[in-house]
């Protein structure tokens, strides 16, 4: 991070390659869209280089990535009427024998797309709490709910992955 | 709730259902009474390893690659702000020529006139003063030269130098142009590499 607070572009393209597919996962996880998700990774990166000179080591730098990543989804989705629940398309319903087929790429491509078909406050609860590894009232004061609210949202997006993933791997998520 | 008191079942599957199986990830205030709960209770554990399974599940997810076109965009983009006012900011202790701003270089050579018409008369009028004050005084060039307090606050090459700095001026940034091409002349080499401009230093500081 020193090499690039002084504008080492090969420091900036090392950390690029470094951290691009995570900040990218993470704003689609948010967004549930990978065009407007590239977008927001590329202001993210931006914003890297234009604010290295003032950086402070108070974080790590794939930390700080992500605080960035997850502000500006937030701002994009304020922005942005709020989906309809029936508006969202249901993921893929894998068969049960084709199920035990899936390669562990497919498996995690349809868990990745569950959590993308999610209404848009329970996927941001759950990417912030389970993916990006938030406290529940550091995630909650993110998306300016209570914490019982945000302890709601993310019970009901569980039990909605669950319900949708039940074919998926049946041994994994019995009852 | 403390951690002394025992924890309900049923918050601990409302745990569970909102933040999994990991205990790392439940409210801190209450990750003690869960996990005492758990030693004890074979319903509790159970919820807990319903809850792992979707976990595991989740720690599946996988998103597509971003796409090369995306990496080389943001190169692009972040090379063009390299040249502007938002790039990083250069080294403090850079040679002098190189910290100066492009644009700053262009107005260098418009404002040499400017310069010339504040200093000329400046110079003359020290001159003049000088001037009179030798001859008020009879102090003779032969005499030792009395240490001049002015002086004391900066670096100077020439007794004149201190004028510019009165002026505002950078001692060695703003020297004219014209009138110094030959050597000897008492002018200040422009781009000295054993000088440092003491304007520029304060303005770092």
């Amino acid at each position: 991070m020193l090499r690039i607070k002084e504008g080492d572009r090969d420091a900036f393209r090392a950390a690029l390659d470094r951290h691009l597919g995570s900040v990218v996962a993470c704003a689609r996880r948010m967004l549930g869209d990978s065009a407007a998700a590239e977008d927001v990774a590329q202001e993210t990166f931006l914003r890297l280089w234009t604010n290295a000179p003032r950086w402070q080591p108070t974080a790590r730098l794939s930390t700080w990535l992500h605080r960035v990543a997850v502000n500006l989804c937030l701002d994009r989705l304020r922005r942005t009427p709020t989906t309809s629940l029936d508006d969202i398309p249901e993921p893929p319903d894998p068969q049960p024998s084709a199920a035990a087929q899936l390669q562990a790429h497919d498996i995690g491509r349809r868990v990745g797309a569950a959590v993308a078909a999610l209404p848009v406050q329970q996927r941001i609860a759950i990417t912030l709490c389970h993916y990006e590894g938030l406290g529940n009232i550091e995630a909650a004061a993110m998306m300016a709910i209570s914490v019982e609210a945000l302890e709601s949202l993310l019970a009901r997006g569980r039990r909605t992955l669950r319900a949708r993933l039940r074919n998926l791997l049946p041994e994994l998520l019995a009852e | 709730m403390n951690e002394t008191s025992p924890m309900p079942l049923a918050r601990l599957r409302a745990l569970v259902d909102a933040y999994g199986a990991n205990p790392e990830r439940w409210p801190a205030a209450e990750r003690a009474a869960a996990e005492q709960l758990l030693r004890t209770s074979p319903e509790a554990q159970r919820y807990r390893d319903a809850a792992a399974g979707l976990d595991a599940l989740l720690d599946l997810a996988c998103e597509p690659e971003p796409s090369a076109a995306l990496r080389d965009r943001i190169l692009a983009t972040t090379a063009s702000r390299a040249s502007n006012d938002d790039a990083p900011l250069p080294r403090r202790h850079a040679p002098h020529s190189a910290v100066r701003p492009a644009t700053a270089r262009r107005h260098h050579t418009g404002a040499r006139n400017t310069i010339l018409r504040r200093v000329v008369p400046a110079v003359l009028a020290a001159a003049g003063i000088a001037l009179v004050l030798w001859s008020f005084t009879g102090t003779g060039p032969s005499q030792a030269p009395r240490p001049v307090t002015v002086a004391e606050i900066g670096v100077y090459d020439l007794p004149t130098d201190v004028l510019l700095t009165g002026a505002g001026l950078d001692l060695l940034d703003e020297v004219p142009a014209f009138g110094c091409e030959g050597s000897g002349l008492g002018c200040l080499d422009p781009a000295p590499a054993n000088h440092q401009s003491a304007l520029t230093l304060e303005a770092y500081v």
